[in-house]
């Protein structure tokens, strides 16, 4: 038995029943009345669903690139002085703490673990130490002590290991929109207020959405340093290992897919949000998002860090080694904070005296 | 004998009225019942020491009713005309109390315009309104010419008082120092607002929301605004009631001269 079709006052939610002589349905709480064809279409959109960035259905990953390992601790020889270096199971290159020789460990970067692609290193440790001093200058607010102990030297380039996706999406978005206008009758303000439903649909194309694949990288660092030009990607080779550190994922593409779904659903109503103008205000209401020809490749990044303690907490610089993009939290000295608050104030007090004496 | 004993009399009292009619008409008193004599005779000898030092006639009446002047507006036309046609073509002010409605007003002339702004004359009514109100008529029109007073010996050593003259019966030191909570007050928060701009970017790392970087095709194939219904609410416009005076009329200039705003009280 099929259930019974009840149409609601999209006003104020009570049901509407047809009235003859409007020709059109009719609500008995608000009297506003619709055209049958106008609740039709507003019914389709009602059954717009959100969509959660969980719930986005990506195509699963080739063959042989599984979520990774634990991390454990693994012991290698060094190529050139034969010591014993004892480094992270997901490290695929390391530097030899006994005569600093920097040594790619190719047995990590096997099989499910070798990356597809890599963006070699384009800026040099010069450049990033450069960047770091420029950076640190321009924050007033930064300790002095705080750079000359911040020990540059230790400025590390490492090669990210980044999960790749692409993706095709075709989303609707649902709307509820105003037009609002005010004019003067008589002895009264009158204002009208037009509410409308409204939609939006079609298709977004992503590719090479990044995600950070290492639990030892902060993602929003990470993050903070992009966008990657993808087009500059290499097929892979150890040797652009040589000279830095290099990381192997050890958060599969399963776990990194919910971040990606994230970021490309907020593209997605941001896109179509653009498109909804002339009104005077607009509220999303739904996002459906649905994915189709969705991949995903493992590369290798290029990043320049450097990490610093100072007073117990660590700072940590970080720039991208493609571009130059430089992000990072600094410390606040207290001192200059106090020495400019002061300054500014009583700057602002002697102006603010002099306006009054003179001018009142 | 007798004839030229009248005859010279009457001319006294006539020289006697007209003085006081014209050239002593500073402080008039139309009912009779709010000043005493020698109350008026006090009041104008401050204002004959202001023409004496300054060189403006500051005239004080107080009446019971204005025939012919009845409206609020309106006083200001009746002291202009009292003015006139006791001081025609003379710098000064004219100060007038009409106690039917309890209502004052004073308007400028001449140099009087230059120097006393429509705030300050407001400000020196607003001080002496208080006596007014209760009754102490000769207090408040001596207070009306001691602020007179000293309002233009700070003109003569180069004050002026333009605009609102919030400050007009202070001096500047003394506006300062009223100010001073304020000036620190706000000195301080835009302080704050300016170092907390400078303390939060020295952090600039922010996660990414979005993926607008890695977009390589964008296609819109479904648009939709559908028209639902219309909601009015109607709001009664408040009237401004009209204050006690004036109102924005203008001062300085023109053929009616300077005036207060006007005050009940």
């Amino acid at each position: 038995m099929s259930e019974a079709k009840v149409y609601r006052c999209p006003c104020c939610g009570s049901v509407l029943t047809w009235d003859g002589r409007s020709g059109e349905m009719k609500c008995g709480s608000c009297s506003n009345t619709f055209p049958l064809e106008t609740l039709e279409q507003y019914d389709l959109d009602q059954n717009i669903r959100d969509t959660r960035a969980e719930d986005f259905q990506w195509s699963r990953p080739a063959e042989g690139t599984v979520d990774g390992d634990d991390g454990e601790l693994r012991a290698y020889t060094c190529s050139s002085c034969g010591a014993q270096m004892v480094v992270s199971d997901t490290a695929a290159a390391a530097c030899c703490p006994y005569c600093g020789n920097d040594s790619v460990i190719p047995q990590a970067l096997q099989g499910k673990y070798r990356p597809q692609a890599v963006i070699p290193f384009l800026v040099t440790r010069e450049e990033a130490v450069d960047a770091y001093k420029d950076l640190c200058k321009r924050k007033r607010l930064v300790p002095r002590k705080f750079i000359r102990d911040s020990r540059i030297e230790k400025m590390q380039g490492i090669y990210v290991p980044f999960w790749l996706f692409d993706c095709e999406t075709d989303s609707d978005v649902t709307y509820k929109a105003t037009r609002t206008s005010t004019t003067r009758e008589g002895k009264y303000m009158v204002t009208r207020t037009r509410h409308y439903s409204v939609r939006r649909g079609g298709t977004v194309s992503f590719a090479d959405v990044p995600v950070n694949s290492s639990t030892k990288l902060d993602d929003t660092l990470m993050e903070a340093v992009e966008p990657y030009d993808v087009s500059s990607l290499e097929k892979f080779n150890t040797a652009y290992l040589s000279g830095f550190q290099a990381e192997r994922y050890d958060q599969g593409v399963d776990k990194c897919m919910p971040r990606a779904a994230q970021r490309i659903r907020e593209s997605v109503s941001r896109v179509f949000r653009s498109t909804v103008t002339g009104y005077s205000t607009v509220v999303p209401v739904n996002t459906q998002v649905n994915l189709t020809h969705s991949t995903s490749r493992y590369v290798m990044m290029p990043v320049w860090i450097l990490n610093s303690t100072w007073r117990g907490k660590t700072y940590t610089f970080a720039m991208n080694g493609q571009n130059g993009r430089v992000r990072g939290g600094l410390p606040v000295g207290k001192g200059r904070v106090a020495a400019a608050s002061l300054g500014l104030f009583t700057l602002l007090a002697l102006a603010g005296a002099a306006i009054v004496y003179f001018l009142f | 004998m007798k004839k030229a004993a009248v005859l010279m009399l009457t001319a006294v009292l006539l020289m006697l009225f007209c003085a006081t009619a014209f050239g002593d008409a500073l402080v008039t008193d139309d009912a009779g019942r709010y000043l005493s004599r020698s109350e008026i005779a006090s009041l104008t000898e401050q204002s004959r020491e202001i023409y004496d030092r300054y060189g403006l006639r500051v005239m004080l009446k107080i009446t019971y009713s204005t025939p012919g002047y009845t409206s609020e507006d309106s006083l200001r036309y009746y002291a202009n005309t009292v003015f006139n046609n006791t001081y025609s073509g003379q710098d000064g002010l004219i100060f007038v109390v009409r106690m039917s409605d309890r209502y004052c007003r004073a308007v400028t002339k001449g140099r009087g315009e230059q120097i006393f702004s429509r705030a300050i004359l407001d400000e020196v009514e607003e001080d002496v309104l208080p006596s007014l109100s209760r009754g102490d008529y000769y207090g408040a029109f001596s207070a009306y010419l001691k602020d007179i007073s000293g309002l233009l010996a700070r003109y003569e050593q180069g004050e002026r008082f333009y605009g609102s003259g919030a400050s007009g019966l202070k001096t500047r030191k003394e506006v300062l120092v009223e100010a001073l909570p304020v000036i620190g007050g706000v000195s301080a928060l835009v302080t704050a607002v300016v170092m907390g701009i400078i303390v939060s970017g020295m952090k600039n790392v922010k996660k990414q929301s979005g993926a607008s970087d890695y977009i390589t095709d964008t296609r819109l194939t479904r648009k939709q605004d559908l028209y639902l219904y219309t909601t009015t609410t109607r709001t009664r416009i408040q009237s401004s009631s009209s204050g006690g005076g004036g109102g924005s009329g203008h001062f300085g200039g023109g053929g009616g001269g300077g005036s207060s705003s006007g005050h009940h009280f």
